[in-house]
């Protein structure tokens, strides 16, 4: 069975699933408290919390409505839980470029991700929190279990979706968000716990007292959101401004950058690998601001003395870019983006499976974009020739399933030979 | 190290007088001894890991837990735990934090302390977890935090202005700019602490610091891809001026000591940091010129257009494209900032380029500045330029210039 055919009954199960749940609320009779102010203010909170989630790139958005969950349940008890959560799926369900399976989904998925755990909470024998509750010390297994089983559940749901929908590895979900999402989100689970006892012994006017430092957290992790999104933007304008001394590579690497992540796509790369690889691609050639202009610019053929120094460029970009940290992981495949099969290219002189991957599909979308270009000393290849020749050149020089990918990619240069109407 | 001494000293010699006007020791040794224990560890655990900003000052996360500690537990116990803890986790990460500052801070925070404490009187978890709401006490426990964060964040940048000789008054504003809302959030959290401990104890403690901790690594977050940005930007502009071998390195130092006058002039944060940014790319328009002569130079501001990371550079950049003849109305820091990049240009082509610079720009620039500024501003200059001859013009690595 195909991956895409999971999508419905994926949905369902989920929808049926949440439907359960909701049954077992009524049925099982948990613990409830009616309190009109105290509920208008948390399910308020959650609904602005939603719709002031933060959209991380492969990860789907992050809100800080699950304290507020947390809270609803240890005050009101799972039934508010559970309109809680079905207030949360309000902003899904307004995407204007959601469909039905989808908002089914989220409203199944955040229903689950709120009820499941209220309902173990109180099977662990917590209480609703009263205004003298010291009741943490009695309940802490169960609090723990809430919080955690919350956090969990939903990344459950949200990995599946992820992996059916666009193909996302679970495990890389997993791994992504171990490192510091999970933990953020359990410590906000025990806050949400913190907001229920103030809220419940000094008031509503208690839980402003939590507003600030959650904005605050909210704030800075969007402005970094943001800041990295907008990261390739600034190497590709910088390097373009680099490549700009030179009419015959201006844009080089940005094209290079297009297909390399195109090919990378095909590959069945993971994204955070595929930033990396366009980051190396905008960067493949910053070493060759360490080659004398004389050399690069040369319109006949070079020396052996300046194919030399040419061949020290992938030395040299390795050497600028060791010394920063962020980018210190694309040194091997910038030192190798030169490097052939055959081991008869330049660089450390490796072969075969020694280079990298990235290196691999770099030198392919390197050669293309060389090829379709105009150069001092021959006008530029058309599409079909610039193909022929990566394809004659499989085995030897390039690797042959990263020329497949390119071409099953079909993302093609326009050259400017097909630009002119004539051929080379 | 006047001033961080006299502070320490002042602090040190406090301390004592407040510590025994509180009740009995040891009836509140039995009573709040591991509670008092419980605060060291938390002040300890978000000690070690506090966030450090680019120019040597610290997000301190601690200031929350040291309030309460000081609100809710006898002096005599809270003060010399919370102090063990801070001075534990200064000698495990010391980050260049000299000894006066150390015990400057130490000492600084058992005074805060010691204060809390008379302020909101003795019994504070008793009184917190009587049945019936208490306004009145909530109010002053409010009114109380609030005094401690901002007093503590004051004294915190009085060291920082000493430091860095940057005006007191600027690095407030600046300080205020850069974390306010941190300082609200501290605020906030350090008056939940005291609320939520007597009720919920040790576990009240827990999901404070567990707030603390999430502020903080989204803050840790926010400043990694900030110095990565920073580390990236400032390759790409070194590469920029490597075709150009007699002008190599001419725009960083240019931004350094650009920073370096910024920052003395009253610049700060983000402001400071656009400014210096500026300096790094004021070439960029004539480096990224092609050879062919088919494309002419062109403005800095038009190749960064497209640079949001930059943004905040772009209008000083403008003033110098424009040679300060623009129409429009400039703002005054902005036309300081592209002032002090025209002026230290030109000191750098006379004395590590060995040429004469382009005349006019710094005089058409200076001429659309208010006397007065322009006045300040070449005061500063001398002063930079003075130092920088006595030191060697190349400084610190910029990374450590930019705030």
């Amino acid at each position: 069975m195909k991956r895409r055919d999971l999508r419905f009954p994926f949905v369902v199960a989920v929808v049926v699933g949440a439907a359960a749940a909701l049954t077992l609320i009524a049925w099982l009779r948990f613990p409830v408290r009616s309190d009109p102010v105290i509920t208008a203010l948390l399910l308020g909170a959650v609904v602005v919390s939603e719709f002031a989630a933060v959209f991380v790139p492969g990860m789907g958005g992050i809100s800080l409505s699950y304290p507020l969950s947390v809270a609803v349940t240890v005050l009101l008890g799972p039934g508010y839980a559970a309109l809680a959560a079905t207030v949360a799926a309000i902003p899904m369900w307004l995407e204007k470029d959601s469909n039905w399976g989808r908002r089914l989904f989220n409203v199944g998925q955040v229903v689950l991700s709120a009820v499941v755990p209220g309902m173990l909470y109180f099977v662990l024998g917590g209480t609703l929190i009263g205004p003298a509750s010291v009741l943490i010390a009695r309940s802490w297994l169960a609090i723990a279990a809430l919080a955690v089983s919350g956090v969990l559940l939903n990344a459950l749901l949200v990995s599946i979706a992820l992996n059916i929908l666009l193909g996302t590895p679970i495990r890389r979900f997993w791994s992504q968000s171990l490192s510091w999402m999970f933990p953020a989100q359990i410590a906000l689970g025990f806050v949400g716990v913190a907001i229920a006892q103030i809220v419940v012994r000094i008031g509503v006017w208690g839980f402003a007292l939590f507003i600030v430092p959650l904005i605050v957290a909210r704030q800075t992790y969007q402005r970094s959101v943001q800041l990295r999104e907008a990261y390739a933007d600034t190497i590709s304008s910088l390097v373009a401004a680099i490549e700009a001394k030179d009419v015959y590579t201006k844009g080089h690497s940005v094209r290079v950058a297009k297909y390399a992540v195109s090919i990378a796509k095909a590959l069945g790369v993971d994204d955070p690998a595929i930033e990396r690889l366009e980051y190396a691609a905008l960067l493949h050639d910053i070493g060759k601001v360490g080659v004398s202009r004389r050399v690069l610019a040369k319109p006949s053929s070079l020396s052996n003395d300046e194919y030399a120094e040419i061949k020290r460029h992938p030395d040299i970009g390795a050497h600028i870019l060791a010394d920063v940290p962020y980018l210190a992981d694309l040194v091997p495949s910038i030192e190798a983006h030169h490097e052939r099969l055959d081991g008869s290219g330049y660089g450390h002189g490796v072969s075969g499976a020694a280079i990298p991957l990235e290196a691999r599909v770099l030198a392919v979308a390197d050669a293309y974009d060389a090829m379709t270009s105009s150069r001092p000393y021959r006008s530029a290849l058309t599409h079909e020739a610039a193909l022929r020749e990566l394809k004659d050149c499989c085995g030897t020089q390039f690797d042959a399933s990263v020329v497949q990918a390119f071409e099953a990619a079909g993302v093609f240069a326009v050259s400017e030979a097909e630009e002119a109407g004539s051929t080379p | 190290m006047t001033v961080q001494a006299l502070l320490a000293v002042a602090s040190i010699v406090s301390v004592p007088f407040l510590i025994p006007s509180a009740p009995s020791l040891t009836a509140e040794l039995f009573r709040y001894g591991w509670l008092g224990v419980a605060f060291g560890m938390a002040a300890l655990v978000l000690a070690l890991f506090s966030v450090w900003l680019p120019r040597g000052d610290v997000v301190d996360t601690t200031v929350a837990v040291a309030f309460a500690a000081g609100a809710l537990v006898l002096p005599a116990l809270s003060v010399p735990i919370v102090g063990v803890a801070l001075v534990v986790a200064a000698v495990a990460r010391p980050r260049g934090r000299d000894l006066w500052a150390l015990i400057e801070y130490v000492s600084r925070r058992g005074l805060l302390m010691a204060l809390a404490f008379l302020a909101l009187g003795p019994d504070l978890p008793g009184k917190l977890v009587a049945t019936a709401p208490n306004w009145e006490l909530y109010a002053a426990v409010g009114v109380a935090g609030a005094a401690f964060v901002v007093v503590d964040a004051l004294l915190d940048q009085l060291h920082a202005s000493v430091r860095s000789q940057a005006p007191y008054v600027a690095l407030v504003q600046g300080n205020a700019r850069l974390q306010g809302w941190m300082i609200a959030a501290e605020m906030s959290v350090a008056v939940l602490t005291v609320l939520v401990s007597p009720t919920m104890g040790y576990w009240g403690l827990a999901i404070s610091v567990a707030l603390l901790l999430v502020m903080r690594q989204s803050f840790a977050l926010l400043l990694e891809v900030r110095s990565s940005y920073t580390a990236t930007v400032e390759v790409l502009a070194r590469s920029l001026e490597a075709y150009d071998p007699e002008r190599r390195g001419h725009a960083e130092r240019v931004a350094r000591m650009v920073g370096e006058a910024g920052r003395r002039y009253g610049l700060q944060g983000k402001r400071l940091e656009d400014v210096t940014y500026a300096a790094l790319f004021h070439d960029v328009g004539r480096l990224g010129a092609d050879d062919s002569g088919e494309d002419a130079e062109r403005d800095s501001s038009e190749v960064l257009a497209e640079v949001k990371f930059l943004g905040g550079a772009l209008p000083v950049l403008r003033i110098l494209d424009t040679e300060g003849e623009s129409e429009e109305s400039l703002d005054e820091r902005d036309l300081v900032g592209a002032y002090l990049i025209a002026r230290f240009d030109d000191l750098d082509t006379v004395v590590n380029i060995g040429r004469t610079p382009e005349a006019g720009l710094a005089v058409a620039i200076g001429a659309r500045l208010y006397a007065n500024t322009r006045r300040t501003v070449d005061r500063t200059i001398r002063q930079v330029e003075n130092d920088l001859r006595e030191r060697g013009v190349v400084g610190e690595p910029l990374q450590d210039v930019i705030a």
